[in-house]
C-alpha cells in the first residue's frame, strides 16, 4: 500500500505554518502592492518622478527575484524550524509511542520529513511565488495608463525565462542545502532538550576552538560562505562541494534513522 | 499451538541497572496475560523489547518474528496502547482515522466510526480539547478496528477516573477478545484487572517471580484465616507470607493439603492482588 500521501499530509496537519506562512506572506505582498497602487495612483506622477520610481522599484521582470526572495525567506524560516522540531516534538509529547505502534518504518518516517522539507514545501513556495507574481503583474497591467514605466519591456517570454531560471537556481540550491537540512534533522532526533542549542553548539565550538588553537577562522568562514544560495544552476552542479554535500547528507540521514530507532526518553 | 510471545533469557541493562535479568516466559494465543510488578520492576522494559522499541540481549520471538530486526512486519499484527498521553494534542479525530487508514492495511474504518458514534467524540474534535477518558476512547476505537493478533497495553488506564477505567476494560472484553486474539497488559493496580486475566506474570527486580494460569492458582495457593489458638501449629506448616487483618492473622501457603489447613481455620483462595503482595514481601517477620 502506498503510504506516502498520508505521511506527507500528516506533516502538514502538525506543522500548519508550512503552508500557512507562505500563503500569508504572499497575501500581504499582494495587499502591499494593491495599497501602493491605490495610494500612488492618487498622486499625479510626472515623468521625472517615474524615472526615480523605476530605479527604486525595478522593472516587472526584475521584480520576480524580489517577490521570490521574500517568499523564500519566509519559506526557509518555516522549513528550518520544522526540521529542528520534527523528530524532537514527537518525543517531547510522547506521541512517538503512537507513531511507532503503526507499521511505518523509521526510514519511511525520516525520508518523508526530509522530502517535505527539501522538495514539497520549497516547490510549493515556488508555485505560490509564480502565482503571486502573476496576480501582481495583472494588477499592475490593469493600471497600464499611468504605470507604463513598470511594464516597459515586459514580455511573456522574458517573464517565463526569469521564472525558469529562478526554478533552476532553486532546484540546485536545494541540493546545495541538503546537508544543512540533514544536519538539522540530526539535531532534532538527537536532542534530549533544546534542539536549537544542539545544532548551534558543535559548529560554534569548532569555530572557537580553531580560533583559540590556530588563530584562524577557516571553519566559520567556510560554513557561512557555504550558506549562500546557488545563482547559476549549471555552475552549481559543477561544484564538487555539492556532490560531497550529498554524500554527507546520505550519511547523516542514515544516522537519523538509526537514532530514531531506539531514541527513547518516554 | 505456537506461542504468541516466547522469551528465553531476555536481558536488558538500563543505565547500569539490570532492568531485565535473563527472563523467560511464553504467552499462548487467546490469553489475557497480566504482567504485574511494582514501578521500576521491569514491566515497561519487557514490553518495549517485545515491541522492538529497545535493544535487548537473549532470544525473543513475537508472532514468530524477531522484534529487533522485523519490527515493521511485526507492527502489522500488533497493536499497542501506552497510557493516555501518547496521541498528539494537535490531532483531530478525523485525522486519526485518516492516518491509521492510510498506513495500516488491516484498519476497518467503518468499525472505528461505529464505535465512536457511541461516544461523545466528534470528528473535528482535537485531542487537546478532549478529556483523558475520551482520548482513551479514541485510541481504543483505532485499536479495536485494526484487529491485531496481539494487543499490548502499558498502564492503559493511568490517570483515568473509575468510570472510564471500567468502560475501557469492558469494551476490551466485549469488542476485542474473540478467543484468538491475545492481550498482554501491565499494571500496578492489580485489583482492577484481576477478574479479566487468564494468566499472570509477576515481575520483580527484572525477574519473573511467578508465571501461572489464573485457574490453577486456586489449587496451588491457599489462604488461611487462622484461629488464634492454632496460630503456632499453622506457622509450623511454613507459610510463605503472613499478615494481620483486623486482629486476625492470614497466612498464605503453597501446595498445602486443604484438609490440614481446614482444621486450623477458614481456608480460601487468595486473590491475585494478595498473592502479588505476598510474593513480593515474602515471609513476614
Amino acid at each position: 500500500m502506498n503510504t506516502l500521501p498520508i505521511l506527507i499530509r500528516r506533516e502538514f496537519w502538525e506543522y500548519r505554518s508550512l503552508w500557512q506562512a507562505p500563503l500569508w506572506a504572499a497575501g500581504l505582498l499582494l495587499l502591499a502592492i494593491l495599497m501602493g497602487l491605490l495610494g500612488l495612483a492618487r498622486v499625479q506622477i510626472g515623468d521625472g518622478a517615474s524615472d526615480q520610481l523605476n530605479v527604486v522599484g525595478g522593472t516587472l521582470t526584475g521584480s520576480v527575484m524580489g517577490t521570490a526572495a521574500l517568499l523564500m525567506l519566509v519559506g526557509s524560516t518555516v522549513i528550518g524550524s520544522y526540521l529542528l522540531d520534527c523528530l524532537y516534538a514527537e518525543r517531547r509529547d510522547r506521541s512517538i509511542l503512537f507513531w511507532k505502534s503503526l507499521p511505518v518504518s523509521d526510514e519511511r518516517t525520516v525520508l518523508t520529513k526530509f522530502l517535505v522539507a527539501l522538495v514539497i514545501v520549497p516547490l510549493g513556495v515556488y508555485a505560490v511565488e509564480v502565482l503571486t507574481h502573476l496576480v501582481g503583474a495583472l494588477m499592475l497591467l490593469s493600471l497600464r495608463g499611468s504605470w507604463s514605466f513598470m511594464v516597459e519591456g515586459w514580455t511573456v517570454g522574458g517573464w517565463l525565462r526569469a521564472q525558469g531560471s529562478l526554478l533552476g537556481s532553486i532546484l540546485v540550491t536545494l541540493l546545495w542545502y541538503a546537508p544543512y537540512a540533514a544536519y538539522l534533522m540530526l539535531g532534532s532526533v538527537y536532542a534530549r532538550r533544546a534542539p536549537m542549542l544542539t545544532v548551534i553548539l558543535p559548529p560554534l565550538v569548532l569555530g572557537m576552538g580553531e580560533r583559540l588553537i590556530f588563530g584562524t577562522s577557516h571553519i566559520s568562514v567556510f560554513l557561512f560562505q557555504r550558506l549562500a544560495p546557488v545563482a547559476h544552476p549549471i555552475e552549481g552542479l559543477m561544484r564538487p562541494g555539492l556532490w560531497l554535500g550529498l554524500v554527507l547528507t546520505a550519511a547523516m540521514l542514515w544516522g537519523v534513522v538509526r537514532l530514531r530507532r531506539y531514541r527513547d526518553d518516554t | 499451538m505456537t506461542a504468541i510471545i516466547s522469551a528465553i533469557g531476555l536481558s536488558k541493562k538500563y543505565r547500569g541497572k539490570q532492568a531485565l535479568d535473563s527472563v523467560s516466559f511464553t504467552v499462548a494465543p487467546g490469553r489475557i496475560v497480566g504482567l504485574i510488578g511494582r514501578n521500576g520492576a521491569g514491566k515497561t522494559t519487557a514490553l518495549k523489547a517485545i515491541l522492538g522499541l529497545t535493544p535487548y540481549a537473549g532470544q525473543l520471538r513475537v508472532l514468530g518474528l524477531d522484534p529487533s530486526t522485523q519490527r515493521d512486519a511485526l507492527m502489522r499484527d500488533v497493536a499497542f496502547i501506552a497510557d493516555t498521553a501518547v496521541l498528539p494534542k494537535w490531532l483531530r479525530v478525523r485525522q486519526a482515522l485518516d492516518y491509521v487508514e492510510g498506513v495500516h492495511a488491516g484498519f476497518q474504518r467503518a468499525r472505528a466510526a461505529e464505535f465512536l458514534r457511541t461516544t461523545e467524540l466528534r470528528m473535528d474534535s482535537r485531542v487537546r480539547e478532549l478529556s483523558k477518558g475520551m482520548v482513551t476512547q479514541l485510541h481504543l476505537a483505532l485499536v479495536l478496528a485494526i484487529r491485531a493478533r496481539l494487543l499490548v497495553l502499558d498502564e492503559p488506564t493511568l490517570g483515568l477516573d473509575l468510570l472510564s477505567r471500567r468502560q475501557f476494560y469492558d469494551t476490551l472484553l466485549n469488542d476485542y477478545m474473540d478467543g484468538e486474539r491475545t492481550i498482554l497488559v501491565t499494571t500496578h493496580q492489580v485489583e482492577e484487572i484481576e477478574h479479566i486475566l487468564t494468566d499472570v506474570l509477576f515481575i520483580e527486580q527484572g525477574r519473573i517471580v511467578l508465571e501461572a494460569e489464573v485457574e490453577t492458582l486456586g489449587s496451588r495457593y491457599q489462604q488461611l484465616h487462622v484461629r488464634p489458638d492454632a496460630l503456632e501449629a499453622a506457622r509450623a506448616l511454613k507459610p510463605f507470607h503472613e499478615r494481620s487483618v483486623f486482629g486476625r492473622t492470614v497466612l498464605f501457603f503453597e501446595n498445602q493439603p486443604l484438609e490440614t489447613l481446614a482444621a486450623l481455620g477458614e481456608v480460601g483462595t487468595p486473590g491475585i492482588a494478595d498473592l502479588f503482595v505476598a510474593r513480593l514481601q515474602g515471609t513476614a517477620p
